[in-house]
């Protein structure tokens, strides 16, 4: 056992762990720092923590703006350009890069081998840079004020679109790279358990290629043509059916790492072992399945696709409420378990044993129970007749920034702070702003989310400038509220700031320190066995795809042999 | 691999108690969106 | 697979919350008729405003005593700007778009549609209360989205 000890140092906590029969194999990480991998990894999250700090800037602003703050240079037209920044920076690019690099993370350490391909792994990079930088420069000059979700007849500088597809492909270069290492991986390991932290993360890949096609066909066949002046018209119902094909089950490639790090990294962080691994690898599968073929949830409103087919989408979409139901019993199991490890009695007292100062720690915490509220507005969402007390208003932000921003960004917040040390060397800076940045996210965004809920019910619309609709007595119900949503932005603006500083601070970090392993939780029971049928990716992959054509091939065969007339384009900003 | 000494014994009761209230809450948000709004904001129908 | 008894408790529970959600959705569309406006019919949008279907915007009273409302969205207003409609009896809204997807949405009520270019979108519901209602278009559509609202005015007995 010496000679992997020898290869990567142990962290001070493994001693106790190694007392109770948890080999040195399973402890010990491959030397990082310095590493081509980490580079490689380091690359990423390096972009998504600037996308993230200018989106965080612009979002103050828009907040700000939105209370009627005399900010200088405030116009429909900047406004507008802001949301679609904001919106594509955040949802697209931080999310993107940070899930890439975690993927190589985890592809190298919990793989325990190379990764099979670097030099494609690093075209991927700058693929999607390049893709990004594209559309990036056309939003910002104003050209492509079409929002995140881009829907047709608005139409934007054809780089956008070229830029969002760049994007894309850089992606799918990552996906080569992560299905090459785990079949790697699996050739010389015949029988052995799939390790957990990267059966999430072939869930992630797996869910994300499904899901690329739907955005693919509507950026290849319809709107980077049609952007270039080759095609006039474009079927705006066609073209939001290939969109949320994708949009809902980005959803989940956004989730699934956050999963993966609350499975497999938050359980030894709180000081305990992963409660059961094999509903881990159940509620991944789920996942893989039920992902994609439910999205006419976010099309419940358009005319042209018939009620039967938005009801069938909406019996598929609570299907997948069960994963995420089954995913907090477990995970709070866990944290049980580490609670009363750590000494904790009665029923609930070993909530407060927890390691609520780690930022890592708190971050998810914080995190996870802000996604319990998140998934009670999602099943509203989702709930047929009833999406129309919802639809497109302010409801809608709320419930996102609950969901993605934060179960999914305070997760990756938590975990840039947990992986920068270990892949640099360089101890985390400013401690006591890590310590107290995720609290800060968390009221701030109770704050913005509630009050955003509350006035959606009252009926205030979503994406708008200024909601004061002439005086009429229903929008200054909701004049009254914007204030209190705005002070929730600057918190979150302050919190962002202060993790921004930490990430920096770190990096010119001049001290070196041994770097902690990169380790992932033990489960409880012991790992699943070998050959578990969860573990069979090719297999679910096909059911899940199947499952896809049962969803969207009638619906779109359907529309394409209806008589339609497409739309000629504008930009109206 | 061994399987490790256990310090915690027993089932997840403060978990089993949490899950619990989530769901009865989670029931509650649902209907109560349900009956108090979008029921008396009357039906739709094509 | 070993499951910890009381998980599997909770497993239970979660699908029952499930299979709730799950028959209210399909309770209320079999048994109540209430569907999301899911109208199928096409038009084409460069010669929306002269296609006879919405050459006649606003409140029609039709023989068989239904109240229709056409209404056409564009760029930044909603066509008419003032909708009269009687209280307790069913009006049925169509609209299109001769330019970029809108909304329509009357606000304290479940009207609340996409309005496309390229298809006619319909729904019929009925208004119980008296009053003013502010309607709004909540899909971003242009620098003047926020601009871009109309009034519903529900009136007693008519």
């Amino acid at each position: 056992m010496t000679d992997i000890a020898a290869q990567g140092s142990l962290a001070p906590g493994d001693a106790e762990l190694r007392r109770s029969g948890v080999s040195d194999a399973a402890l010990a990480s491959p030397p990082a720092v310095g590493s081509s991998w980490s580079k490689l990894a380091l690359a990423h999250f390096g972009v998504a923590v600037v996308a993230f700090g200018v989106a965080a800037t612009i979002a103050v602003m828009q907040a700000m703006s939105r209370a009627n703050a005399a900010l200088p240079f405030r116009s429909e037209r900047i406004f507008y350009l802001s949301v679609t920044a904001h919106g594509v920076l955040m949802a697209i690019v931080f999310t993107t890069f940070f899930i890439m690099g975690l993927g190589y993370v985890i592809a190298r350490v919990g793989l325990r081998r190379e990764i099979a391909g670097e030099r494609l792994a690093w075209a991927g990079y700058f693929v999607a840079l390049v893709g990004t930088i594209l559309a990036a420069a056309v939003i910002l000059a104003g050209k492509a004020s079409v929002l995140y979700t881009f829907y047709p007849p608005l139409k934007a500088h054809p780089l956008f679109y070229i830029g969002a597809t760049l994007l894309v492909a850089g992606s799918w270069l990552w996906c080569v790279v992560m299905v090459r290492s785990y079949r790697a991986w699996r050739r010389e390991n015949p029988g052995q358990p799939v390790p957990l932290p990267m059966h999430g993360i072939m869930a992630t890949v797996i869910v994300w290629v499904l899901a690329t096609i739907g955005v693919a066909l509507e950026m290849v066949f319809l709107l980077i043509p049609w952007s270039l002046g080759l095609r006039d018209t474009v079927d705006p119902v066609l073209a939001r059916t290939l969109f949320w094909w994708f949009g809902h089950p980005l959803v989940y490639f956004w989730l699934l790492p956050a999963y993966t790090l609350w499975y497999t990294v938050l359980p030894r962080e709180a000081g305990g072992k992963l409660f059961s691994d094999p509903l881990a690898r159940l509620v991944f599968v789920l996942f893989i399945l039920f992902s994609t073929p439910v999205g006419f949830h976010h099309q419940f409103m358009d005319p042209g696709i018939p009620a039967g087919w938005k009801l069938a989408h909406t019996l598929s979409t609570f299907v997948i409420l069960f994963p995420s139901f089954v995913t907090a019993f477990t995970i709070i199991a866990s944290l049980e378990y580490a609670g009363r490890a750590r000494g904790g009695t009665g029923l609930f007292g070993w909530i407060g044993r927890l390691p609520w100062k780690e930022p890592f720690f708190s971050s998810v915490a914080l995190a996870m129970l802000v996604f319990a509220l998140g998934g009670m507005g999602g099943a509203i969402n989702a709930a047929y007749g009833m999406n129309a007390v919802v639809h497109n208003t302010a409801w809608v932000q709320g419930h996102f920034h609950l969901t993605v921003g934060t179960a999914v960004a305070l997760t990756f917040m938590g975990a840039t702070y947990w992986i920068l040390p270990r892949l640099t060397g360089r101890p985390l800076r400013l401690p006591a702003f890590a310590a107290v940045q995720p609290y800060l996210w968390f009221v701030g965004m109770m704050t913005f989310s509630v009050v955003n809920h509350a006035t959606g019910l009252l009926g205030m619309p979503r994406r708008v400038y200024d909601a004061s609709y002439g005086g009429h007595p229903a929008a200054q119900a909701w004049q009254a509220w914007t204030g209190l949503s705005a002070i929730g932005g600057v918190i979150l603006f302050a919190s962002a700031m202060c993790f921004v500083a930490v990430v920096v601070a770190t990096i010119l970090n001049k001290r070196r320190e041994d770097a902690p392993a990169i380790t992932f939780a033990e489960p409880i029971g012991g790992t699943a066995h070998g050959g578990s049928i969860l573990d069979r990716f090719g297999f679910w992959t096909v059911v899940a795809a199947v499952l896809v054509v049962l969803a969207y091939a009638y619906p779109i065969f359907d529309l394409l042999r209806m008589e339609r007339f497409g739309a000629p384009g504008w930009s109206p900003f | 691999m061994n399987e490790p000494e256990t310090q915690v014994s027993g089932h997840p009761r403060g978990t089993l108690a949490i899950v619990a209230l989530y769901g009865v809450l989670f029931a509650a948000a649902w209907l109560a969106v349900y009956f108090l709004i979008y029921t008396p904001r009357g039906g739709v129908h094509p | 697979m070993h499951v910890d008894p009381y998980e599997k408790f909770w497993m239970y529970a979660a699908g029952a919350l499930i299979v709730l959600f799950a028959s209210s959705a399909v309770y209320s569309a079999f048994a109540q008729a209430n569907h999301p406006p899911s109208h199928v019919e096409t038009i084409d949008p460069t010669t929306a405003r002269t296609d006879p279907r919405f050459t006649e915007l606003g409140v029609v009273q039709r023989a068989d005593g239904t109240v229709e409302v056409v209404v056409l969205a564009q760029m930044f207003s909603f066509m008419p700007g003032e909708i009269r409609v009687p209280a307790g009896r069913p009006v049925t809204f169509r609209l299109t778009s001769p330019d970029v997807i809108h909304g329509f949405q009357i606000v304290g009520t479940n009207g609340n549609t996409m309005v496309v270019p390229g298809y006619v979108s319909q729904f019929t519901t009925t208004f119980r209360e008296p009053g003013e209602y502010l309607i709004v278009c909540n899909e971003y559509c242009g620098l003047g989205h926020h601009l871009m609202y109309a009034r519903l005015i529900v009136e007693e007995g008519a």
